[in-house]
């Protein structure tokens, strides 16, 4: 297959290391900066190989509010040919089948082979996104991929619990991605950077997409997040057992957790 | 309070530096009372008493040869934001990291702790800008009681100096359970004279007569000069004089920042295009580090283990890691950058660049993994070679003398036949020379080895030890800066706080 088009799908996130969990159980948020999915990072690291390995044309794309533009920018540093946020406010609110609805109304305008993306991102968890888009598409899902051989035409390796299949993965399809191994996608060089300065990311709303406003955003979702509970541990006092007997102590220990 | 007799195998008896101690018993107290009833009941029966962070150390400062260990490890909250004519000011405990601070600063996160001053929280919350502690000791889980007493600094140390500038103020615990709060600018000797009242405490002493060298990176020993401040004599004093209870330290306007790392063909290309940037008003860099070929090559090795360390290019090569502003020049100031890279033999697309949080942790995780690795790899010999010991050096030379420095270390080091590679600070002339060390007839040349490189280190103006402190491993060095005399001077210093010389037996002074 010569150059094929990948779209990756992006989505930026809450840095989750940076969130924290007060005492009475609540998500801080506050000033956490916002970063792009691991996952979807993963997506992006894969069709970036492809195009410098076979000239394959990356277009970054992802639905989100204003902010999102500095994400996109970074993909183009990253070497994405071309960068896209839809954004609008008739998005806001959207659930998973309301943004693969925009994402799919976006898709099915364009050209492409895969559309590679993550297989969840790490702030909803859903994972929904991909196989709703691989029915609105109407198009096949490979699903935990773990990495791409391009050796003899396009091969991909899904990871499953129990098992590992290898297949060959023909175009058209949507692509979701584990984090296997943990990301280490090469960063942008210096000139990358500047390079990137000279390129614009491309903004689209609604209306461009011609998505009637009943479809998207929170008047096109089906689901509603009624609330959000942590189950908090109790904390156990620590328990210190004295002595030089091994045996002893660990008689000690199951004696303590009742067995 | 937790007591415990540590096993010949503890953690407790062992720090970064990897030499291990020996102790009677480990005490953890939970709070101020427990350590204050603690080191009364040891200074009255004359008890040696070592006090430990979190041992991250690098000269085995908190390494005990008998008594009892004091670890403080669960004095660790964040108390407090205050504000003062200079600014902002957190107050912790000692054993916050500087990775808590950091962290809860950029958060503003401060629903849980004080006012310091009136209105302080509130007022830090809803300011517009953005703070950071910009002291980045490399080693972020260390403790800020730990970066205190060792003057703690690092790759910032280039554009904001050490520890010492940020510290406000401390709260020490001298050996009889008392505290003094020693507050910047409050207390000053008069020429070598102090003479002190603090919270009804008198403190009264000759200050060491040697001159601290202050025109390099220099954390070697005790800060003495005429009319010098108090806290500048604690600050950097290994613990001898008493234990940082509790500490104040400066934050300042947190600004964007483009980390760049940059490979070259070689050493000599390498420390070419430093020297050209230190100085270079376009580039303005916020700090410079070096990575000699082998330091790559290390990070690469390290990669197979470790996949999410980024790889480096195949290949010899050296490295350059700098971040700049990201600002309005960030355009003209890569133009210049360009420009020195391709004068010195490089090309600027054999680079890596990052500014959201992510890509800079990886960049700095890269930077991480030479003393890291050097770090295990030490730990794994530990097992059949237990004396062994890391040995790696920690000198500055004024920068006129740095490439003569440079060259020594290749010289002393290749001269007695050992392995090494040569990365940091070179931004401050202040690189590590990280021995490998094989066997134990390594360790006995590199001993040697570094003894010559100190030594050539003060001929040429600099010191033996500017960032990790003197502690244990690097006393023999205070003799040779500061002679019998300096040293008695800090003794007779030390008597003044500590008139049982109980505390931190064996740091900076016999």
């Amino acid at each position: 297959m010569s150059e094929p088009r990948i779209i990756v799908l992006m989505k930026e996130v809450p840095d989750i290391d940076l969130v924290t969990i007060s005492d009475e159980g609540r998500l801080e948020r506050e000033n956490v900066p916002s970063v792009a999915d691991p996952f979807c990072m993963m997506a992006l690291g894969h069709a970036i190989r492809m195009k410098k390995d076979m000239g394959a044309h990356v277009t970054a794309v992802t639905m989100g509010p204003p902010h999102a533009e500095g994400m996109m920018r970074r993909c183009l540093e990253y070497g994405t040919d071309e960068a896209i946020l839809l954004t609008d406010r008739a998005f806001a609110g959207a659930d998973t089948l309301a943004t693969a609805r925009a994402l799919g109304c976006f898709l099915k305008g364009q050209n492409y082979d895969y559309v590679f993306c993550g297989v969840q991102a790490t702030d909803g968890d859903t994972g929904q996104v991909p196989p709703e888009l691989s029915s609105i598409l109407e198009i096949p899902i490979y699903s935990y991929v773990s990495d791409i051989d391009l050796t003899d035409g396009v091969r991909m390796t899904q990871m499953y619990e129990d098992e590992c299949l290898v297949i060959d993965a023909p175009p058209k399809a949507v692509v979701s991605f584990i984090r296997y191994p943990e990301t280490n996608i090469p960063l942008p060089s210096m000139t990358d950077f500047i390079d990137a300065r000279k390129k614009d990311v491309t903004v689209m709303n609604a209306w461009m997409l011609g998505m009637p406003l009943n479809m998207i955003g929170s008047k096109g979702s089906r689901t509603r997040v009624t609330g959000i509970a942590t189950v908090l541990k109790r904390k156990k006092e620590p328990v210190f057992i004295e002595g030089n007997d091994v045996s002893l102590a660990a008689k000690e220990i199951l004696k303590e957790v009742g067995i | 309070m937790i007591e415990f007799t540590p096993n010949s195998d503890s953690p407790y008896l062992i720090d970064e530096c990897k030499i291990r101690g020996n102790a009677d018993r480990v005490a953890i107290p939970e709070n101020e009372d427990e350590l204050s009833t603690l080191l009364l009941e040891c200074n009255d029966r004359s008890i040696p008493v070592t006090i430990s962070g979190l041992r991250t150390g690098l000269c085995g400062g908190s390494v005990p040869y008998g008594g009892t260990l004091v670890s403080l490890e669960r004095l660790n909250s964040v108390i407090g934001i205050g504000e003062d004519d200079r600014g902002f000011y957190v107050r912790t405990q000692p054993c916050v990291t500087v990775d808590e601070i950091v962290r809860m600063v950029r958060l503003k996160h401060v629903s849980s702790i004080s006012d310091i001053t009136d209105d302080a929280c509130a007022r830090f919350r809803s300011d517009d800008r953005m703070f950071f502690y910009p002291v980045d000791p490399t080693e972020m889980h260390g403790s800020i009681g730990g970066n205190i007493s060792t003057n703690a600094s690092g790759p910032r140390t280039f554009r904001y100096g050490p520890t010492r500038d940020w510290v406000r103020s401390v709260r020490l615990m001298l050996p009889d359970g008392r505290t003094v709060r020693i507050t910047r600018g409050e207390n000053i000797a008069k020429g070598r004279h102090m003479d002190a009242n603090v919270d009804g405490i008198h403190l009264e002493f000759d200050v060491p007569g040697y001159d601290f060298n202050t025109d390099v990176k220099n954390a070697a020993g005790i800060y003495a000069r005429n009319d010098v401040d108090l806290l500048d004599l604690i600050i950097g004093s290994d613990g001898i004089f008493g234990v940082i209870v509790e500490a104040d330290v400066y934050l300042t306007e947190w600004h964007p920042l483009i980390s760049n790392i940059i490979f070259m063909p070689d050493d000599d290309s390498a420390l070419g295009l430093i020297d050209d940037l230190r100085h270079d008003d376009v580039v303005d860099p916020e700090f410079l580090e070096y990575f000699d070929c082998g330091s790559v090559d290390l990070v690469r090795r390290s990669c197979s283990v470790d996949p999410t360390i980024l790889r480096p290019p195949e290949g010899k090569r050296s490295a350059v890691f700098l971040d700049l502003p990201m600002d309005g020049s960030v355009e003209s100031r890569y133009e210049r950058l360009f420009e020195l890279v391709r004068n010195n033999g490089g090309d600027p697309s054999d680079s890596w660049t990052g500014y959201g949080d992510k890509d800079r942790e990886r960049m700095f995780r890269f930077r991480h993994s030479v003393p890291k690795s050097i770090f295990n790899y030490v730990a794994s010999l530990k097992k059949d070679m237990p004396a062994i010991n890391k040995m790696g050096t920690d000198m500055s030379v004024p920068e006129e003398r740095n490439r003569e420095m440079m060259a020594e270390y290749g010289r002393v080091l290749g001269s007695y036949g050992l392995e090494y590679v040569i990365f940091g600070h070179l931004g401050n002339c202040h690189p590590h020379a990280e021995i490998i060390l094989k066997d134990m007839e390594d360790l006995r040349k590199a001993k040697e080895a570094y003894a010559v490189l100190a030594r050539r280190a003060f001929e040429l103006g600099g010191s033996p030890s500017a960032e990790h402190g003197i502690g244990k491993l690097k006393r023999d060095y205070i003799m040779m800066m500061y002679g019998a005399e300096g040293t008695e001077g800090i003794r007779r210093m030390k008597m003044a706080f500590d008139p049982n010389m109980i505390l931190n037996r064996g740091n900076i002074i016999e």
